[in-house]
């Protein structure tokens, strides 16, 4: 931007100096062409007719090489061709004179330049006397390579019309030069610029991948990292120290919550533990096989209320972004184990068959809680399939995501699901597959730990279907 | 043993008792009712000493100065927790007379998340689930006394397992019984290894599912069923074998321990 910004500034003051030169030049050239129309009008205007004709068009082709003679170009009455493109030969040129009124001789012309160099001609045949012309020169007279601009005053006296005037761009190799030093200039700050701009650019990218990876661990749980490197002043660096507050305040929430989570796991364990280990001992020394009987049946109830009670602290663990050790989980070998774990126990006798096609995927996550969300709604889809039914577990990679898709044969999800689904406890008897109300929630809240999603939808035959999505974070 | 043979589920207890007889054993632990539990419950399978200490650091002066047969680390504790306490332990120096290389089992509340059991691990044999279960906090200590004492006398652990005519060959892996070749899938080979290993011990349910669904990092809910599925497998495989090879009071080699799990009968004094 600043690069861009300095070269418009540079054109700019060379587009107004080649102005200014170029003003500077004609001005000069009109003024002389005046005093040369005057020295004409004071010499010959008082001439008698036919000799002032004689005289003037005898005098006009010798004029350039006079007025060079007087500046000592070259010796008085030398006879050379003026030097069309030297710089003393634009310095004062009478370019031309003719008979102003056609019908006397039309072809009456005379000057240092043939008539047939002279661009505009027919033009300037027909200029007032006392204005002021521009003209062009054809390429190959003034100068070899280029058409030249000039400029003059339009002079009558008696029958005979002059032009006097010369060449405009007497400062032309000046200019040229403003225009050089211009280009030099401009190419120095572009690439100036340019360098700038892939720094600063990089630079950019650089911070806004540090800050970027630390929001995504943040994201993931991992309040350890910080925005560093980003500067010390600009907006930048305002970011990062806006970052790094929240981070720390997302540390400090984290940090308060496992602190009560672990002080309530550690005070609701002991009475829990008291009784677990009253009942353990009734069942060992009761005194009947009935009363030793029941006294399992407490305990087995005890068991699953200390499961629950872990599930609902491990639910709120991972709504809270606890931290958990993330690393590559390899997804088809995750539902390869779940899928033969629930074929050989919980299925086993009922005839469900499980079919899988498994594209090899790896994610990044928590080997730990992407098994739980699995085995959830495996768990789930054969508890609630019947007799015989087949449940499809396909994993498949769509673009930079990795989506997998559990369909069932049983009877769907209920109508009141979505009323509860999301929120902390999820009240409902499909909802319920984990055992205990937080199956749902818990893959939910699992998904969301890793940037991914849980969808729902039925199947044609009105089975339930179940969709994770993960984004890809390992490339294959 | 013809008794325990006899009476294998009564007798469960006293072949736990044959291994950890006259043992010493360390309790860390914060809570009495815990601690004492401990305490009680290795009692109960003979051990003659148990020291109970509550802080980390009381934990560590007392390793450094005996040789316990086992120890029992809480991981929260006031002061020096358990993890701290386990590498100071390792640290120490490796004299006779310090503990530095005494079994040690870490006492957690992280049963169902293995990642996180893996990582309280590092330098700990094993682990006891909270809330303690006695049995299950028995079966766990007498497995690493006995795979202690196997070290102590054999040497390295072979991947051949042998419990009189039954035998396993981890490694190919094969199951033979008496010369007749019994075939197995690979998760109830590793439950059937896991209670030859320990033959004529309770295996807690917990501890077959540490060994066999080790490439599991959780603990889905219907665990317990699956490994009862695993060992009616192992069952039915073993029954042809069983009934041509053993005499009837040493069959089914499987049994089954009410409230901790499975135990495979001793039959090392048993000839063809």
């Amino acid at each position: 931007m600043l690069g861009l910004f300095a070269l418009s500034v540079m054109f700019c003051a060379v587009v107004a100096t080649d102005g200014w030169l170029r003003k500077l030049s004609e001005d000069q050239m009109l003024e002389i062409a005046r005093r040369d129309a005057a020295m004409f009008r004071s010499r010959y205007a008082s001439l008698p007719e036919p000799r002032r004709t004689d005289a003037l068009f005898l005098a006009i082709p010798a004029f350039a090489l006079q007025a060079r003679a007087a500046r000592g170009d070259i010796g008085a009455g030398q006879s050379a061709p003026p030097d069309p493109c030297g710089a003393a030969d634009r310095d004062r040129t009478v370019v031309a004179a003719w008979f102003a009124d056609p019908v006397v001789n039309s072809a009456g012309f005379t000057g240092p330049l043939p008539a047939s160099d002279i661009v505009d001609w027919p033009r300037l045949r027909q200029a007032l006397p006392g204005s002021r012309v521009r003209f062009t020169v054809a390429a190959g007279t003034a100068c070899n390579l280029t058409k030249t601009e000039a400029i003059g005053v339009v002079e009558r006296i008696g029958g005979v019309q002059l032009i006097v005037g010369g060449l405009v761009d007497r400062e032309n190799a000046v200019r040229a030069r403003v225009w050089i030093t211009g280009a030099v200039a401009a190419a120095l700050i572009g690439a100036a610029g340019g360098l700038a701009v892939v720094l600063v650019t990089r630079q950019t990218a650089f911070r806004v991948r540090e800050l970027s990876n630390v929001l995504a661990r943040a994201g993931q749980g991992d309040f350890e990292a910080r925005a560093a490197n980003v500067g010390t002043h600009g907006e930048f660096a305002i970011l990062g120290v806006r970052i790094n507050d929240a981070i720390d305040r997302l540390a400090a929430q984290n940090r308060g919550l496992r602190e009560i989570a672990a002080r309530i796991a550690h005070d609701f364990q002991r009475p829990l533990t008291l009784a677990q280990f009253k009942l353990e001992d009734m069942a060992r020394i009761g005194p009947t096989a009935e009363a030793r009987a029941s006294v399992e049946a407490a305990s087995a109830a005890l068991d699953e209320l200390s499961r629950g009670f872990r599930a609902y602290l491990e639910l709120g663990e991972i709504s809270g972004g606890m931290l958990r050790v993330f690393g590559p989980v390899d997804l088809s070998a995750a539902l390869a184990r779940a899928a033969e774990f629930y074929a050989d126990g919980p299925a086993e006798g009922r005839g469900i068959r499980l079919e899988l096609s498994l594209v090899p995927s790896q994610v990044l996550g928590s080997a730990a809680l992407i098994e739980r969300a699995i085995s959830n709604l495996i768990s789930n889809a054969v508890k609630f399939s019947p007799d015989g039914g087949r449940i499809c577990v396909d994993l498949v990679r769509a673009g930079t995501t990795v989506m997998l898709e559990i369909r069932d044969e049983g009877t769907g999800w209920p109508a009141d699901l979505d009323a509860s689904l999301g929120t902390f406890g999820v009240r409902s008897e499909r909802a319920e597959g984990g055992g205990h109300g937080v199956g749902l929630a818990s893959v939910i809240a699992i998904m969301a730990h890793h940037g991914g999603r849980f969808e729902r939808g039925s199947a044609p035959n009105g089975g339930a279907v179940a969709r994770l999505v993960w984004p890809l974070t390992i490339e294959p | 043993m013809p008794d325990l043979l006899d009476h294998p589920v009564q007798d469960a207890l006293e072949a736990l008792r044959t291994v950890c007889i006259g043992r010493h054993g360390l309790i860390l632990e914060d809570d009495p009712l815990t601690a004492a539990r401990g305490r009680e419950g290795l009692l109960a399978i003979g051990f003659s000493r148990v020291d109970v200490v509550a802080l980390g650091e009381r934990a560590v002066q007392a390793a450094g100065r005996k040789r316990y047969d086992v120890l029992l680390l809480d991981r929260m504790n006031p002061g020096l927790d358990g993890l701290e306490a386990l590498s100071r332990i390792r640290a120490l120096p490796d004299r006779p007379d310090s503990s530095r290389r005494s079994p040690i089992l870490m006492l957690t509340a992280l049963g169902g998340d293995r990642s996180r059991v893996e990582g309280l691990l590092q330098g700990a044999d094993d682990y006891v689930p909270k809330p303690v279960s006695i049995v299950e906090l028995q079966a766990r200590v007498a497995a690493q006394i006995r795979r202690t004492t196997w070290t102590a006398s054999r040497g390295a652990p072979t991947p051949l397992l042998s419990n009189g005519p039954l035998i396993i060959d981890t490694q190919i892996p094969s199951v033979a019984l008496g010369g007749c070749d019994i075939r197995l899938p690979p998760r109830s080979l590793g439950v059937l290894a896991e209670l030859i290993r320990f033959a004529g011990q309770p295996v807690s349910k917990t501890m077959l599912w540490d060994r066999a669904w080790s490439d599991w990092a959780s603990q889905p809910d219907e665990w317990q069923d699956t490994i009862d599925v695993a060992v009616r497998r192992v069952r039915r495989s073993l029954e042809e074998a069983e009934i041509a090879v053993l005499p009837p009071q040493l069959r089914p080699v499987v049994l089954t321990i009410p409230r901790v799990g499975y135990m495979a009968r001793d039959l090392t004094s048993f000839v063809v």
